[in-house]
Protein backbone atom coordinates (compact mmCIF):
# COMPACT_ATOMS: atom_id res chain seq x y z
CA UNK A 1 0.00 0.00 0.00
CA UNK A 2 1.40 3.14 -0.91
CA UNK A 3 1.30 6.58 1.23
CA UNK A 4 -1.34 8.35 -1.60
CA UNK A 5 -3.75 5.17 -1.18
CA UNK A 6 -3.46 5.20 2.63
CA UNK A 7 -4.15 8.80 3.05
CA UNK A 8 -7.16 8.49 1.01
CA UNK A 9 -8.47 5.34 3.77
CA UNK A 10 -7.60 7.27 6.83
CA UNK A 11 -11.40 8.26 6.82
CA UNK A 12 -12.85 5.10 6.51
CA UNK A 13 -10.30 3.30 8.38
CA UNK A 14 -11.05 5.69 11.67
CA UNK A 15 -14.93 5.53 10.94
CA UNK A 16 -14.56 1.54 10.62
CA UNK A 17 -15.96 1.65 7.27
CA UNK A 18 -13.27 -0.65 5.66
CA UNK A 19 -13.18 -4.49 4.91
CA UNK A 20 -11.33 -6.65 6.50
CA UNK A 21 -8.72 -6.86 4.21
CA UNK A 22 -8.33 -3.11 3.62
CA UNK A 23 -7.96 -2.68 7.81
CA UNK A 24 -5.31 -5.70 7.30
CA UNK A 25 -3.16 -3.80 4.64
CA UNK A 26 -3.61 -0.61 6.51
CA UNK A 27 -2.27 -1.87 9.68
CA UNK A 28 0.71 -3.34 7.51
CA UNK A 29 1.19 0.24 6.13
CA UNK A 30 0.88 2.01 9.28
CA UNK A 31 3.63 0.06 11.17
CA UNK A 32 6.19 1.02 8.24
CA UNK A 33 5.12 4.75 8.18
CA UNK A 34 5.32 7.43 10.77
CA UNK A 35 4.18 10.16 8.55
CA UNK A 36 0.34 8.34 7.77
CA UNK A 37 0.73 7.09 11.42
CA UNK A 38 0.71 10.95 12.19
CA UNK A 39 -1.80 12.02 10.28
CA UNK A 40 -4.40 8.99 11.69
CA UNK A 41 -3.02 10.19 15.12
CA UNK A 42 -4.06 13.64 14.33
CA UNK A 43 -7.23 12.42 12.71
CA UNK A 44 -8.51 10.52 15.50
CA UNK A 45 -7.44 13.30 17.78
CA UNK A 46 -9.68 15.54 15.98
CA UNK A 47 -12.42 13.44 16.53
CA UNK A 48 -12.28 12.99 19.80
CA UNK A 49 -11.99 16.57 20.13
CA UNK A 50 -15.17 17.30 18.18
CA UNK A 51 -16.87 14.80 20.86
CA UNK A 52 -15.28 15.94 23.55
CA UNK A 53 -16.39 19.71 22.85
CA UNK A 54 -19.84 18.50 22.45
CA UNK A 55 -22.32 18.54 25.45
CA UNK A 56 -25.15 16.51 24.09
CA UNK A 57 -28.58 17.29 25.98
CA UNK A 58 -31.51 15.16 27.00
CA UNK A 59 -35.05 15.63 25.46
CA UNK A 60 -36.51 17.67 28.61
CA UNK A 61 -39.17 15.90 30.40
CA UNK A 62 -41.96 17.95 29.57
CA UNK A 63 -41.73 18.01 25.70
CA UNK A 64 -41.24 13.97 26.07
CA UNK A 65 -44.48 13.84 27.62
CA UNK A 66 -45.83 16.14 25.34
CA UNK A 67 -44.54 13.61 22.60
CA UNK A 68 -45.78 10.63 24.10
CA UNK A 69 -49.51 12.11 24.36
CA UNK A 70 -49.27 13.21 20.52
CA UNK A 71 -48.56 9.59 19.71
CA UNK A 72 -48.51 6.27 21.59
CA UNK A 73 -50.43 7.26 24.67
CA UNK A 74 -53.09 9.20 22.23
CA UNK A 75 -56.63 7.90 22.49
CA UNK A 76 -58.20 6.06 19.74
CA UNK A 77 -54.82 6.22 18.17
CA UNK A 78 -52.72 3.76 20.40
CA UNK A 79 -53.62 0.91 17.79
CA UNK A 80 -56.92 -0.97 17.42
CA UNK A 81 -55.75 -3.97 20.10
CA UNK A 82 -54.78 -1.70 22.45
CA UNK A 83 -58.25 0.17 22.37
CA UNK A 84 -59.99 -3.29 22.32
CA UNK A 85 -58.08 -4.28 25.71
CA UNK A 86 -58.77 -1.18 27.05
CA UNK A 87 -62.50 -1.60 26.01
CA UNK A 88 -62.19 -5.19 27.40
CA UNK A 89 -60.82 -3.90 30.48
CA UNK A 90 -63.70 -1.77 30.96
CA UNK A 91 -66.71 -3.44 30.24
CA UNK A 92 -65.45 -6.23 33.03
CA UNK A 93 -65.27 -3.25 35.53
CA UNK A 94 -68.36 -2.30 34.32
CA UNK A 95 -69.84 -5.48 35.28
CA UNK A 96 -68.05 -6.04 38.20
CA UNK A 97 -68.22 -3.00 39.54
CA UNK A 98 -71.89 -1.71 38.34
CA UNK A 99 -74.03 -4.68 38.04
CA UNK A 100 -77.02 -2.83 36.74
CA UNK A 101 -77.73 0.04 34.27
CA UNK A 102 -80.08 2.84 35.18
CA UNK A 103 -82.96 3.61 34.12
CA UNK A 104 -83.33 7.03 34.04
CA UNK A 105 -86.73 8.24 36.16
CA UNK A 106 -86.99 10.26 32.86
CA UNK A 107 -87.38 7.41 30.76
CA UNK A 108 -90.00 6.16 32.25
CA UNK A 109 -92.05 8.87 32.26
CA UNK A 110 -91.46 9.30 29.07
CA UNK A 111 -92.28 5.97 28.42
CA UNK A 112 -95.86 6.52 30.52
CA UNK A 113 -96.96 9.41 28.27
CA UNK A 114 -95.79 7.80 25.02
CA UNK A 115 -98.66 5.08 26.63
CA UNK A 116 -101.07 7.21 27.37
CA UNK A 117 -100.76 8.93 23.98
CA UNK A 118 -100.93 5.90 22.03
CA UNK A 119 -101.01 2.09 22.64
CA UNK A 120 -101.51 2.17 26.38
CA UNK A 121 -102.60 -1.74 26.42
CA UNK A 122 -102.03 -4.72 24.80
CA UNK A 123 -104.29 -7.12 26.65
CA UNK A 124 -107.53 -5.41 28.18
CA UNK A 125 -108.68 -7.17 31.50
CA UNK A 126 -109.62 -6.15 34.96
CA UNK A 127 -108.88 -9.82 35.57
CA UNK A 128 -105.33 -10.55 36.85
CA UNK A 129 -105.54 -14.56 35.79
CA UNK A 130 -105.97 -12.95 32.06
CA UNK A 131 -103.16 -10.74 31.85
CA UNK A 132 -100.53 -12.77 33.95
CA UNK A 133 -100.88 -15.75 31.27
CA UNK A 134 -101.25 -13.25 28.51
CA UNK A 135 -97.49 -13.08 29.25
CA UNK A 136 -96.02 -16.21 28.83
CA UNK A 137 -94.27 -16.88 25.68
CA UNK A 138 -93.33 -13.29 25.51
CA UNK A 139 -90.95 -12.45 28.47
CA UNK A 140 -88.81 -14.79 30.15
CA UNK A 141 -89.95 -13.45 33.90
CA UNK A 142 -93.79 -14.00 35.67
CA UNK A 143 -94.31 -10.36 36.56
CA UNK A 144 -96.75 -10.61 40.00
CA UNK A 145 -99.86 -8.99 39.31
CA UNK A 146 -102.03 -8.60 42.40
CA UNK A 147 -105.74 -7.30 42.38
CA UNK A 148 -105.62 -4.37 44.18
CA UNK A 149 -109.19 -3.11 43.12
CA UNK A 150 -110.58 -3.16 46.37
CA UNK A 151 -107.83 -0.79 47.55
CA UNK A 152 -108.68 1.49 44.49
CA UNK A 153 -106.33 0.40 42.00
CA UNK A 154 -108.08 -1.86 39.37
CA UNK A 155 -106.44 -3.44 36.98
CA UNK A 156 -106.87 -2.59 32.99
CA UNK A 157 -104.84 -4.26 31.43
CA UNK A 158 -100.98 -5.24 30.35
CA UNK A 159 -98.80 -4.41 27.15
CA UNK A 160 -95.12 -5.44 26.33
CA UNK A 161 -92.76 -2.90 26.35
CA UNK A 162 -88.63 -2.65 25.82
CA UNK A 163 -87.41 0.23 27.64
CA UNK A 164 -83.44 0.25 27.81
CA UNK A 165 -83.81 -2.72 24.87
CA UNK A 166 -84.72 -5.37 27.44
CA UNK A 167 -88.38 -6.70 27.29
CA UNK A 168 -90.49 -4.76 29.71
CA UNK A 169 -93.87 -6.13 31.55
CA UNK A 170 -96.09 -3.55 31.92
CA UNK A 171 -99.16 -3.48 34.13
CA UNK A 172 -101.72 -1.04 33.96
CA UNK A 173 -103.96 0.04 37.08
CA UNK A 174 -106.05 2.70 37.30
CA UNK A 175 -106.72 5.23 40.78
CA UNK A 176 -109.62 7.02 39.13
CA UNK A 177 -108.94 8.78 36.27
CA UNK A 178 -105.21 8.49 36.72
CA UNK A 179 -103.13 5.78 35.10
CA UNK A 180 -100.32 3.85 36.69
CA UNK A 181 -98.13 1.96 34.83
CA UNK A 182 -96.06 -0.53 36.37
CA UNK A 183 -93.25 -1.30 34.39
CA UNK A 184 -91.55 -4.66 35.19
CA UNK A 185 -88.04 -5.60 34.07
CA UNK A 186 -85.90 -8.83 35.48
CA UNK A 187 -83.21 -7.82 37.28
CA UNK A 188 -80.80 -5.84 35.02
CA UNK A 189 -81.09 -2.57 35.50
CA UNK A 190 -80.70 -0.37 38.57
CA UNK A 191 -83.54 2.32 40.44
CA UNK A 192 -84.21 5.02 38.92
CA UNK A 193 -86.87 7.14 41.17
CA UNK A 194 -87.62 11.05 40.61
CA UNK A 195 -90.73 13.25 40.25
CA UNK A 196 -91.04 15.22 37.01
CA UNK A 197 -93.16 17.28 34.96
CA UNK A 198 -96.22 16.26 37.62
CA UNK A 199 -95.28 12.77 36.91
CA UNK A 200 -93.86 10.54 39.85
CA UNK A 201 -91.61 7.60 39.60
CA UNK A 202 -90.56 5.19 42.45
CA UNK A 203 -89.15 1.73 42.39
CA UNK A 204 -89.14 -1.47 44.51
CA UNK A 205 -87.87 -4.87 43.72
CA UNK A 206 -89.54 -7.92 44.51
CA UNK A 207 -88.47 -11.75 43.71
CA UNK A 208 -85.56 -10.90 41.88
CA UNK A 209 -87.97 -8.43 38.98
CA UNK A 210 -87.48 -5.00 39.41
CA UNK A 211 -90.97 -3.13 39.58
CA UNK A 212 -91.35 1.07 38.61
CA UNK A 213 -94.45 2.49 39.14
CA UNK A 214 -95.19 6.12 37.37
CA UNK A 215 -98.16 7.83 37.34
CA UNK A 216 -99.36 11.45 37.66
CA UNK A 217 -101.67 10.59 41.22
CA UNK A 218 -100.07 11.83 43.75
CA UNK A 219 -96.67 10.82 45.50
CA UNK A 220 -99.03 9.93 48.80
CA UNK A 221 -101.07 7.83 46.66
CA UNK A 222 -98.57 6.49 44.28
CA UNK A 223 -96.56 5.14 47.28
CA UNK A 224 -99.62 3.65 49.14
CA UNK A 225 -100.20 2.22 45.48
CA UNK A 226 -96.69 0.29 45.60
CA UNK A 227 -97.06 -0.20 49.01
CA UNK A 228 -99.85 -2.09 48.71
CA UNK A 229 -98.63 -3.97 45.47
CA UNK A 230 -95.58 -5.35 46.93
CA UNK A 231 -97.60 -6.89 50.10
CA UNK A 232 -100.56 -8.03 47.92
CA UNK A 233 -97.58 -9.86 46.00
CA UNK A 234 -95.60 -11.10 48.75
CA UNK A 235 -98.62 -12.36 49.80
CA UNK A 236 -100.40 -14.36 47.37
CA UNK A 237 -101.46 -17.62 48.28
CA UNK A 238 -104.08 -15.26 50.40
CA UNK A 239 -104.98 -13.04 47.58
CA UNK A 240 -106.05 -15.68 45.17
CA UNK A 241 -108.77 -17.91 46.59
CA UNK A 242 -110.15 -14.66 47.37
CA UNK A 243 -110.66 -13.28 43.72
CA UNK A 244 -110.27 -16.60 41.92
CA UNK A 245 -112.38 -16.81 38.82
CA UNK A 246 -113.50 -13.43 38.90
CA UNK A 247 -112.23 -10.10 38.49
CA UNK A 248 -115.03 -8.53 40.31
CA UNK A 249 -113.59 -5.19 41.84
CA UNK A 250 -115.88 -2.72 43.72
CA UNK A 251 -115.05 -0.61 40.49
CA UNK A 252 -116.34 -2.45 38.44
CA UNK A 253 -119.54 -0.68 37.38
CA UNK A 254 -117.82 2.66 37.08
CA UNK A 255 -118.01 4.36 33.90
CA UNK A 256 -115.96 3.15 31.63
CA UNK A 257 -115.56 6.61 30.28
CA UNK A 258 -113.44 7.28 33.37
CA UNK A 259 -110.69 5.55 32.12
CA UNK A 260 -108.47 8.04 29.80
CA UNK A 261 -107.36 5.67 27.26
CA UNK A 262 -108.94 2.38 26.64
CA UNK A 263 -106.83 1.44 23.63
CA UNK B 1 -48.84 -3.51 19.70
CA UNK B 2 -47.76 -0.67 16.83
CA UNK B 3 -47.58 1.42 19.34
CA UNK B 4 -45.39 0.23 21.84
CA UNK B 5 -43.04 -0.96 18.51
CA UNK B 6 -43.00 2.71 18.12
CA UNK B 7 -41.96 3.23 21.60
CA UNK B 8 -39.48 0.49 21.47
CA UNK B 9 -37.88 1.39 18.36
CA UNK B 10 -38.31 4.92 17.40
CA UNK B 11 -38.84 6.96 20.68
CA UNK B 12 -36.01 5.13 21.89
CA UNK B 13 -34.07 7.92 19.76
CA UNK B 14 -35.26 11.06 20.88
CA UNK B 15 -32.36 12.54 22.53
CA UNK B 16 -30.79 11.69 18.88
CA UNK B 17 -33.28 13.40 17.37
CA UNK B 18 -33.44 16.23 20.09
CA UNK B 19 -29.84 17.03 19.44
CA UNK B 20 -29.69 17.01 15.87
CA UNK B 21 -32.57 18.89 15.54
CA UNK B 22 -30.09 21.57 18.25
CA UNK B 23 -27.39 20.65 15.48
CA UNK B 24 -29.46 22.26 12.80
CA UNK B 25 -31.82 24.66 14.14
CA UNK B 26 -29.33 26.42 16.46
CA UNK B 27 -31.68 26.26 19.29
CA UNK B 28 -33.85 24.78 21.98
CA UNK B 29 -37.13 26.14 21.51
CA UNK B 30 -37.31 25.56 17.56
CA UNK B 31 -35.56 22.36 18.14
CA UNK B 32 -38.49 21.22 20.56
CA UNK B 33 -40.90 22.02 17.66
CA UNK B 34 -39.64 20.16 15.03
CA UNK B 35 -38.97 17.11 17.15
CA UNK B 36 -42.66 17.36 17.99
CA UNK B 37 -43.35 17.62 14.87
CA UNK B 38 -41.23 14.94 13.53
CA UNK B 39 -42.44 12.51 16.27
CA UNK B 40 -45.94 12.94 15.24
CA UNK B 41 -45.38 12.38 11.32
CA UNK B 42 -43.33 9.79 12.58
CA UNK B 43 -45.86 8.00 14.35
CA UNK B 44 -48.62 8.62 11.71
CA UNK B 45 -45.98 7.13 8.93
CA UNK B 46 -44.68 4.26 11.06
CA UNK B 47 -47.13 1.68 9.82
CA UNK B 48 -45.53 2.35 6.35
CA UNK B 49 -42.08 1.52 7.44
CA UNK B 50 -40.88 -1.26 6.19
CA UNK B 51 -36.75 -0.44 7.00
CA UNK B 52 -34.73 -2.22 8.88
CA UNK B 53 -32.86 0.73 10.74
CA UNK B 54 -35.84 2.93 12.17
CA UNK B 55 -32.88 5.62 13.70
CA UNK B 56 -32.07 6.72 10.62
CA UNK B 57 -35.58 6.88 9.39
CA UNK B 58 -36.49 8.73 12.62
CA UNK B 59 -33.63 11.19 11.81
CA UNK B 60 -34.04 11.49 8.38
CA UNK B 61 -37.81 12.70 9.77
CA UNK B 62 -36.68 15.02 11.88
CA UNK B 63 -33.86 16.50 9.04
CA UNK B 64 -36.61 16.56 6.81
CA UNK B 65 -38.79 18.82 9.86
CA UNK B 66 -35.96 21.06 10.46
CA UNK B 67 -35.22 21.64 6.85
CA UNK B 68 -38.73 22.50 5.95
CA UNK B 69 -39.03 24.70 9.11
CA UNK B 70 -35.70 26.81 7.90
CA UNK B 71 -36.73 26.87 4.64
CA UNK B 72 -40.01 28.67 5.73
CA UNK B 73 -38.52 31.15 7.98
CA UNK B 74 -35.79 31.98 6.28
CA UNK B 75 -34.67 33.11 2.57
CA UNK B 76 -31.04 32.75 3.18
CA UNK B 77 -31.56 28.99 4.18
CA UNK B 78 -31.36 27.84 0.58
CA UNK B 79 -27.42 29.61 0.22
CA UNK B 80 -26.40 28.16 3.56
CA UNK B 81 -27.45 25.05 2.24
CA UNK B 82 -26.54 25.17 -1.21
CA UNK B 83 -24.45 23.13 -3.07
CA UNK B 84 -20.41 24.68 -3.48
CA UNK B 85 -18.42 24.27 -6.28
CA UNK B 86 -15.76 21.80 -4.35
CA UNK B 87 -17.33 21.46 -1.48
CA UNK B 88 -17.90 17.58 -1.71
CA UNK B 89 -14.73 17.17 -3.56
CA UNK B 90 -11.32 15.63 -3.05
CA UNK B 91 -9.91 17.70 0.07
CA UNK B 92 -6.59 18.95 -0.68
CA UNK B 93 -3.90 17.48 0.78
CA UNK B 94 -3.00 19.27 4.48
CA UNK B 95 -0.24 17.00 5.86
CA UNK B 96 2.65 19.51 6.53
CA UNK B 97 4.59 17.24 7.77
CA UNK B 98 5.44 18.49 11.46
CA UNK B 99 7.23 16.69 14.11
CA UNK B 100 4.94 17.84 16.88
CA UNK B 101 1.88 16.01 17.15
CA UNK B 102 -1.35 18.70 17.14
CA UNK B 103 -3.19 19.01 20.45
CA UNK B 104 -6.83 20.07 19.13
CA UNK B 105 -8.03 23.01 21.82
CA UNK B 106 -11.93 21.82 21.93
CA UNK B 107 -13.03 25.96 21.80
CA UNK B 108 -11.27 26.62 18.52
CA UNK B 109 -12.75 22.81 17.96
CA UNK B 110 -16.65 24.35 18.39
CA UNK B 111 -15.88 27.17 16.91
CA UNK B 112 -14.10 25.94 13.45
CA UNK B 113 -17.60 23.81 13.60
CA UNK B 114 -19.70 26.57 13.63
CA UNK B 115 -17.98 28.42 10.83
CA UNK B 116 -18.31 25.28 8.20
CA UNK B 117 -21.08 25.48 5.61
CA UNK B 118 -23.80 23.77 7.08
CA UNK B 119 -24.08 20.41 4.88
CA UNK B 120 -20.51 19.61 6.28
CA UNK B 121 -21.22 20.67 9.66
CA UNK B 122 -24.27 18.17 9.63
CA UNK B 123 -22.62 15.30 8.08
CA UNK B 124 -19.55 16.19 11.16
CA UNK B 125 -22.55 15.82 13.75
CA UNK B 126 -24.09 12.70 12.16
CA UNK B 127 -20.41 10.70 12.29
CA UNK B 128 -18.67 12.17 15.19
CA UNK B 129 -21.62 12.90 17.78
CA UNK B 130 -24.37 10.17 16.74
CA UNK B 131 -22.00 7.87 15.37
CA UNK B 132 -23.94 6.41 12.54
CA UNK B 133 -22.12 4.59 10.06
CA UNK B 134 -21.51 5.87 6.35
CA UNK B 135 -24.81 4.08 5.32
CA UNK B 136 -27.00 5.57 7.81
CA UNK B 137 -26.01 9.20 7.27
CA UNK B 138 -26.61 8.29 3.47
CA UNK B 139 -29.92 7.29 4.26
CA UNK B 140 -30.86 10.24 6.87
CA UNK B 141 -29.33 13.09 4.29
CA UNK B 142 -30.88 11.34 1.37
CA UNK B 143 -27.58 11.24 -1.12
CA UNK B 144 -25.41 8.14 -2.11
CA UNK B 145 -22.30 6.81 0.18
CA UNK B 146 -19.91 8.24 -1.95
CA UNK B 147 -20.80 11.50 -1.15
CA UNK B 148 -21.31 10.78 2.07
CA UNK B 149 -17.52 10.03 2.28
CA UNK B 150 -16.46 13.03 0.92
CA UNK B 151 -18.39 15.33 2.17
CA UNK B 152 -17.31 14.06 5.50
CA UNK B 153 -13.54 14.43 4.05
CA UNK B 154 -14.11 17.67 2.94
CA UNK B 155 -15.14 18.71 6.21
CA UNK B 156 -12.62 17.25 8.12
CA UNK B 157 -9.79 18.89 6.11
CA UNK B 158 -11.57 21.93 6.70
CA UNK B 159 -11.67 21.52 10.22
CA UNK B 160 -7.82 20.84 10.39
CA UNK B 161 -6.99 23.85 8.07
CA UNK B 162 -9.10 26.42 9.99
CA UNK B 163 -6.87 24.35 13.46
CA UNK B 164 -3.84 25.05 12.23
CA UNK B 165 -4.44 28.44 11.64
Amino acid sequence: MTCEESRKLIDPYLDQEVDPTQQEAMRKHLEGCAGCRKAVEEQRALSQAIREGYEPSQVPASLRRQIHQATVDRPKRGGFWLGTAFGAAAVLLFVFLWPKATVPAEDLVNRHIQAMAGRLIDVASSDRHTVKPWFQGKIDFSPEIPDLASQGFPLVGGRLDRIFNRPTATLVYRRRAHIINVFVSAGETRAGEGDLRGFHVRHFALHDLDYWVVSDVSPEELSRFKKAFAEAAKSPPAARPASSGTAASPQGPRPSSATPSGR
Amino acid sequence: MASQRFEREVLCHLDSGYNLARWLMGNENDAADTLQNAAIRAFKGFGRFRGDDPKAWFLAIVRNECMSSLRKRNQAWAKEWSFEEGMDGEPEAPCPETEVMRQYDREAVRDAIERLPKPQREVIFLREIEDLSYGQIAEVISVPVGTVMSRLARARATLKLELEK
